[in-house]
């Protein structure tokens, strides 16, 4: 049906003319708004740490220093390689140049095709940083762009995210305002949003829950206290 | 008749189901379990402060967006397709299927997979897109298990397959895809992620539906613990996902207020394990994600309950939380429902968006005992909208067993004149007719020899 | 205190002698009691069977009768729950509507008038009994009347409250249900006084007569040993 027909049905099965414009009520003083927002870092990092393992992700709390090595540590506890990575100029920040010289180690590159998807889809491994990370769910939100494919977070086996601290942010309350202020009011949101808390499982079979069912089997989240 | 699942009439199907103990009991432990959980992340999550002020800000989110319906529409449309997407609006469930059918024809495409979604159950989708001799796969593992055993309709919102036990699927898998592992649900689920892993990789279309879609970014949000709708959404080239046209949010404020209290209320988590929130217009460059993205939203029966008692029956968000504390569900399972939506909210949504008459038993399936309408995360007042059923049946279309008419007539009459009300023995002798129903499966308590009435004037008489 | 007895039709007609414990307790307590004889049945069984026009038929007298009361006490959390609902029955009849809400507002089950108004939990009853208590749902869910029993209950000399699980489940009553999807209504029973078994409760205790009535008429018909009693009935026990 013509959307203008559509919409004159809606409009006049609620009894009134087509609406042109609405006032959204204020939700000033909603319990949203409230919920943990005026936690401490330092009791964030314990809510997101507590809430990481109700969702049966590991968290590694480390520092920029340690940070190689406990990557190294945590991809080789998750069957070595071969690992995908996101491209992103942080890991030379943080000291992780090195990693990704290593043997086995491919940084996401969107001009291989279909060819960069089959390298995710046989990796035991993708590493990517948290664009934000919500303490209340344990949660890391990534923000889509070229070389840090929506499937990198996915295909692989396990998944491992890097997250700077100062991006742990209270709840999805504060991810949505990032989102508002970051994109909506500049050049629009990202294609895909994802906000990903831990395994992916099913509770599908008499309610018992698994882990690894399209997605990762396992996950780590290393939250880098200095960052 | 799309909404419908097969079967003979309710009362059959109940009687069938009150033998199944197999299932009663699956359907009694799968209730309490999710129902646990959705208490310990409301109103016993501490932290969480006042679940009622949560309940209130939802329903006040649902209320403003449907009393807003056609504006939030029209800006969701322009805004998607100010990214490149395709909107389609639907009236019927045959506009719906026929415009999916014609994109997936012009896409000469043949290998389909789908992430868990009612409303494409609700205009028979699957079955449109296989009669056209696409392979269209479910992979929700539940869904799967269903469709593997050849289209069994779900018989729950958010757990499809709860009335299946693990060694059914064994056998189920072992026949249909020759599976040999043992009934483990670690085994099978390994399983399906290899034989569906394949199937990801290689489909030509992805088909969601859509939990809320944000009207000012134009964007559609997909809950999963799986995973499956983001594979779902980043390998194939063509996306289409399908909203009922009641399911958006104004802005991404209203989003996080409605994905707490559906990630909460549906599986007690303070998030579900991937929320993606997917708007048109992949970025230049980019090697995953889908090059063309259509939005389908569909009316089908939804505008009969605009403007009328039924209307806040669109804030539903499909939690299934009312489900999870029904008792009537609890007994007779989902399929004795014979509908696609069960329990409480299903009673009341199927005579809506179902012009079967079969439905219309479904409002009289319930004892007013108020847990859904407890449960339900914004608001719904469930139990008076099966009583606003029941009214319209009896009074607007005088659909009726005539004995029940007259005893209501009866009691009408009699209520209405106090002394005739006493004379006649009240609402008990007058319920008379009903009694053989009652004592087929309970005793009847004789009536005391002298009436409270009787006694308490007797003894004012005798001065007290 | 002069407080008006709404006594409900199953209590009227099959429970007189709950009516006669409601009032002894009430007495007891300071309250002179009447009983308005314009009372007739709350309507209930029509509205929810959806015969809203004679379920107003049963309304409106009803607030005549009660129209001069200070108190208005029911022993049921169900009927009690169904006055505070009057408002809604009638839509576009603002003088109704007014009566209604003034009824409401004085309108309390009898363990919540004991509680609320009279502020007394120890009304130094006594019964010897290992019991399980059943919450009704229209009385907790409706009225919005969860403890008031519970706090009663605690102080009656020599009762034993044990839990029972699921008890917030519907026992299968609700009215016309019960004859109308009578085998659905059955099995809701049926597991409801297997918890109570469990519990191993030899009184199940309620405040609502067409519970309890349903509940003792299907665990006769089963053959079970336990004992059901209202709560005016236990807390009236010396």
């Amino acid at each position: 049906m013509e959307r203008e027909r559509f919409l004159a049905r809606v409009a006049a099965g609620l009894g009134r003319e087509r609406r042109r414009e609405a006032e959204r009520p204020d939700w000033r003083g909603q319990p949203h708004q409230r919920l943990y927002a005026d936690e401490s870092a330092e009791a964030l990092g314990d809510l997101f740490e507590e809430q990481c393992r109700f969702m049966k992700t590991e968290v590694k709390r480390t520092s920029r220093a340690e940070l190689a090595e406990v990557l190294e540590s945590t991809a080789a506890e998750y069957g070595g390689g071969p690992v995908v990575v996101s491209d992103d100029e942080r890991y030379e920040a943080y000291g992780l140049g090195g990693f990704l010289q290593r043997e086995g180690v491919s940084v996401w590159d969107d001009a291989k095709g279909r060819g960069m998807i089959e390298l995710a889809e046989r990796a035991k491994v993708g590493v990517s940083f948290a664009d934000l990370a919500l303490a209340e769910s344990g949660t890391v939100v990534v923000f889509s762009r070229p070389g840090n494919g929506r499937t990198l977070h996915m295909l692989p086996e396990n998944y491992i995210a890097i997250i700077p601290k100062g991006r742990l942010v209270p709840r999805f309350s504060q991810a949505s305002r990032y989102i508002q202020e970051n994109f909506i009011r500049k050049n629009g949101v990202p294609s895909c949003v994802k906000f990903i808390s831990g395994p992916s499982n099913s509770a599908d079979i008499e309610l018992k829950s698994v882990v690894g069912v399209h997605g990762p089997v396992r996950a780590a989240f290393l939250l880098v206290e200095d960052a | 008749m799309p909404m419908k699942i097969e079967g003979g009439p309710f009362k059959a199907r109940v009687e069938e189901a009150l033998h199944n103990d197999f299932m009663r009991g699956a359907v009694r432990r799968a209730q309490d379990g999710l129902r646990g959980r959705k208490l310990a992340a409301t109103n016993e999550d501490r932290d969480f402060e006042d679940w009622e002020a949560w309940r209130q800000a939802g329903e006040a989110v649902r209320r403003h967006t449907i009393e807003n319906l056609d504006y939030y529409l029209e800006q969701l449309s322009e805004n998607v397709e100010a990214r490149g997407g395709h909107v389609f609006f639907a009236a019927t469930a045959e506009e719906a299927t026929a415009y999916i059918r014609q994109v997936v024809k012009a896409k000469d495409a043949k290998r389909i997979i789908k992430s868990k979604s009612m409303v494409t159950e609700e205009i028979s989708l699957n079955a449109a897109l296989e009669a056209d001799g696409c392979e269209v796969v479910e992979t929700d593992l539940g869904e799967y298990i269903l469709q593997l055993d050849d289209h069994e309709p779900p018989s729950h919102l958010v757990a499809p397959a709860v009335h299946k036990n693990q060694a059914q699927i064994r056998e189920l898998y072992a026949k249909k895809i020759g599976y040999t592992a043992t009934e483990k649900p670690e085994e099978i689920t390994a399983h399906t992620r290899k034989v569906l892993r394949e199937t990801f990789l290689h489909a030509d279309i992805g088909i969601t539906g859509c939990n809320f879609a944000v009207a000012e970014t134009g964007t559609v949000t997909l809950l999963t613990n799986e995973g499956n709708a983001d594979l779902a959404t980043s390998l194939p080239k063509t996306q289409i996902s399908v909203m009922g046209m009641e399911r958006l949010v104004p802005t991404w404020e209203d989003l996080d207020i409605l994905v707490s209290l559906l990630s909460r209320s549906a599986v007690g988590q303070r998030l579900a394990t991937y929320v993606t929130a997917l708007t048109p217009g992949r970025e230049e460059g980019s090697v995953d994600g889908p090059e063309d993205f259509h939005l389908v939203i569909v009316d089908a029966g939804r505008s009969k309950a605009l403007g009328t008692e039924f209307q806040d029956v669109l804030h539903c968000i499909r939690c299934g939380a009312c489900i999870n504390v029904c008792p009537v569900y609890r007994h007779i399972g989902g399929h004795a429902y014979g509908s696609i939506y069960q329990g409480p909210i299903g009673a009341v949504l199927s005579p809506i968006l179902g012009d079967s008459d079969a439905f219309k038993t479904l409002p009289f399936a319930s004892s007013l005992c108020g847990a859904c309408t407890e449960a339900c995360p914004v608001g719904i007042p469930l139990h008076e909208q099966l009583v606003a059923h029941r009214r319209a049946i009896v009074e607007d279309h005088g659909e009726a067993p005539w004995f029940e008419k007259l005893a209501m007539r009866g009691f009408g009459a009699a209520a209405a004149k106090p002394e005739r009300f006493a004379r006649a023995g009240g609402t008990v002798r007058l319920a008379k007719p009903l009694a053989r129903a009652w004592t087929a499966e309970r005793e009847f308590p004789a009536p005391a020899r002298t009436t409270f009435r009787k006694w308490f004037e007797e003894r004012k008489g005798a001065g007290r | 205190m002069k407080v008006s007895l709404f006594i409900t039709c199953l209590c009227d007609v099959i429970y007189p002698d709950v009516g006669k414990d409601v009032v002894e307790v009430l007495e007891r307590l300071g309250c002179e009691v009447d009983f308005p004889a314009g009372q007739t049945c709350c309507g209930q069984p029509a509205y929810n069977s959806g015969y809203r026009r004679e379920a107003v038929k049963a309304a409106k007298p009803m607030i005549e009768a009660f129209a001069d009361s200070d108190y208005v006490v029911a022993p049921s959390g169900s009927c009690a729950a169904v006055i505070h609902e009057y408002e809604k029955w009638f839509p576009g009849e603002p003088v109704w509507q007014a009566k209604a809400r003034q009824l409401a507002a004085k309108t309390y089950e009898f363990t919540q008038f004991l509680v609320d108004v009279l502020k007394v939990t120890d009304i130094g009853a006594r019964y010897k009994a290992r019991a399980a208590y059943h919450t009704s749902c229209h009385m907790t869910r409706l009225l919005g009347v969860k403890e008031a029993p519970l706090k009663l209950l605690e102080h009656v000399e020599g009762l034993e409250l044990v839990p029972i699980s699921n008890a917030y489940d519907c026992c299968g009553f609700g009215g016309t249900f019960a004859v109308k999807m009578a085998a659905i209504s059955t099995a809701m029973a049926d597991e409801k006084i297997s918890h109570v078994e469990a519990a191993k409760a030899d009184v199940l205790i309620g405040s609502d007569g067409g519970c309890l009535m349903h509940l003792k008429g299907r665990i006769d018909r089963l053959g079970q040993p336990v004992e059901v009693k209202h709560i005016a009935q236990v807390l009236n026990g010396r």
